[in-house]
């Protein structure tokens, strides 16, 4: 389990560093969310507890490079994890479209949570970055769960 | 009830309790746990990885992109020949230009004031809220609450140090809050982020003379920032007269995305918190 975890905050580390450094140096207001992938990647691939422990660490981690209020970030992302741990009974988690439109829609409510808390609206300048981002981290969501597929079974832990 | 239902449902109170206190927290984040060591490890993560990528930038910038030096020399003495003969002819230009450099030699004018340089980290993993990590914390004489600005004028306040990392909140956010100053007219309000690139001078009432270019600067009053700081310059002024107060927008001096290289203003003999 601990091999497991190490390896994923790794690769975590590095898709802060895609969030935070390189994506608003291609296009400022960009920003692209790598975890839902992850979070997806876990429920496919891991145990509940496992999964969970990652969510809760990486979403930890990810709240001082935001100006959210404290304990929102992993606030969201625990949603994020409970929610698809029920859809996963409900609909093929493992099926890459699905994977791709999940990633957009939590995209979007955890743009609107923030946006919401904050009560102010939706500048029309924001927009376009807000949909760019949405449908890049679909995209890349696919490949996110495949990531942590293959730490999964490079690991060789029962899960 | 399973012992695996049980297992799982007692990591999801926990979880959920964990998540509860910290959003009990609010917005006192010397309080936040993974602050330091996450912010720490990730500025050595971030050198490490963009130190190769300067050394090969170096290599290109300095060696082999001065194969065409030569012909580019030639071609720049002729241009400034030219600007030499626009320059003798823009005299206005010129002394507007002084007038400008004096009003941005924020440092002569303001002797009482240090300013600690840094670069520019890493941005808000959201594109909602507007914070950027610098690369100075408090082993570099940035604390909590610090003005930092720009030559342009104004860009926030450090909220949070780390020994080498900041996170500074942009008057852009829709957190940040400014008591400010209408230059020409000494019309007080509050400037607010609007969460895009546009800031909203609030409280300003309806009965006070405000026009569109009015430069907007910091008042003091609050204690972080000092007075006459360029904040920005009216953009749009709407006005109902059924309302107490002007809904005006400002344009900020900075351009928020473009920000690379910024100045902690630390008062001389301030030391980190």
């Amino acid at each position: 389990m601990v091999r497991t975890q190490i390896s994923l905050f790794g690769i975590l580390l590095l898709a802060m560093f895609l969030e935070t450094f390189i994506v608003p140096g291609l296009w400022s207001t960009l920003r692209v969310d790598l975890l839902i992938g992850m979070t997806i990647g876990v429920i496919i691939h891991l145990s509940f507890s496992q999964g969970l422990v990652f969510v809760m660490v990486a979403s930890l981690a990810l709240q001082p490079f935001s100006g959210a209020r404290t304990g929102f970030i992993p606030m969201l992302y625990l949603f994020g994890f409970f929610a698809l741990e029920l859809l996963k009974n409900v609909i093929y988690l493992e099926n890459v479209q699905t994977q791709l439109i999940l990633a957009v829609i939590f995209n979007v409510i955890f743009v609107e949570a923030y946006v919401v808390s904050l009560d102010m609206p939706l500048g029309q300048t924001e927009i376009w970055p807000l949909l760019a981002g949405s449908l890049l981290t679909g995209v890349l969501c696919p490949l996110m769960v495949m990531v942590v597929g293959n730490v999964k079974k490079a690991c060789y832990e029962p899960s | 009830m399973g012992h695996g239902n049980t297992h799982k449902i007692l990591l999801a109170v926990f979880a959920i309790g964990l998540v509860l206190i910290l959003l009990s927290l609010g917005q006192d984040r010397s309080l936040s746990l993974s602050s330091n060591p996450m912010r720490e490890g990730f500025s050595f993560f971030g050198k490490g990885i963009t130190l190769p990528f300067s050394f090969v930038h170096g290599l290109w910038t300095d060696y082999v992109a001065l194969v065409n030096t030569r012909q580019e020399n030639k071609e720049l003495r002729k241009e400034l020949q030219k600007t030499q003969v626009l320059c003798m002819t823009m005299q206005e230009v010129r002394s507007e230009n002084e007038r400008l450099s004096a009003m941005l030699g924020f440092k002569s004018e303001h002797e009482d004031f240090q300013l600690y340089p840094a670069r520019l980290l890493g941005q808000d993993i959201t594109n909602v809220f507007k914070t950027v990590i610098v690369d100075r914390g408090s082993r570099n004489k940035f604390f909590t609450d610090m003005p930092v600005v720009s030559p342009l004028g104004l860009v926030g306040r450090v909220i949070t140090t780390s020994p080498h990392t900041a996170q500074v909140l942009l008057i852009t956010d829709p957190n940040s809050a400014i008591p400010a100053i209408i230059e020409e007219t000494r019309v007080k309000g509050v400037v607010k982020g609007a969460g895009t690139n546009m800031l909203n001078l609030e409280y300003v009432r309806s009965t006070e003379l405000v026009q569109v270019g009015s430069t907007v600067v910091t008042s003091g009053l609050e204690g972080i920032f000092p007075k006459g700081m360029k904040i920005g310059v009216v953009r749009e002024v709407n006005r109902d007269p059924h309302k107490i107060f002007t809904k005006i927008l400002v344009a900020p001096s900075v351009e928020m995305s473009k920000i690379e290289g910024i100045f902690g203003v630390g008062r001389n003999g301030t030391d980190a918190d």
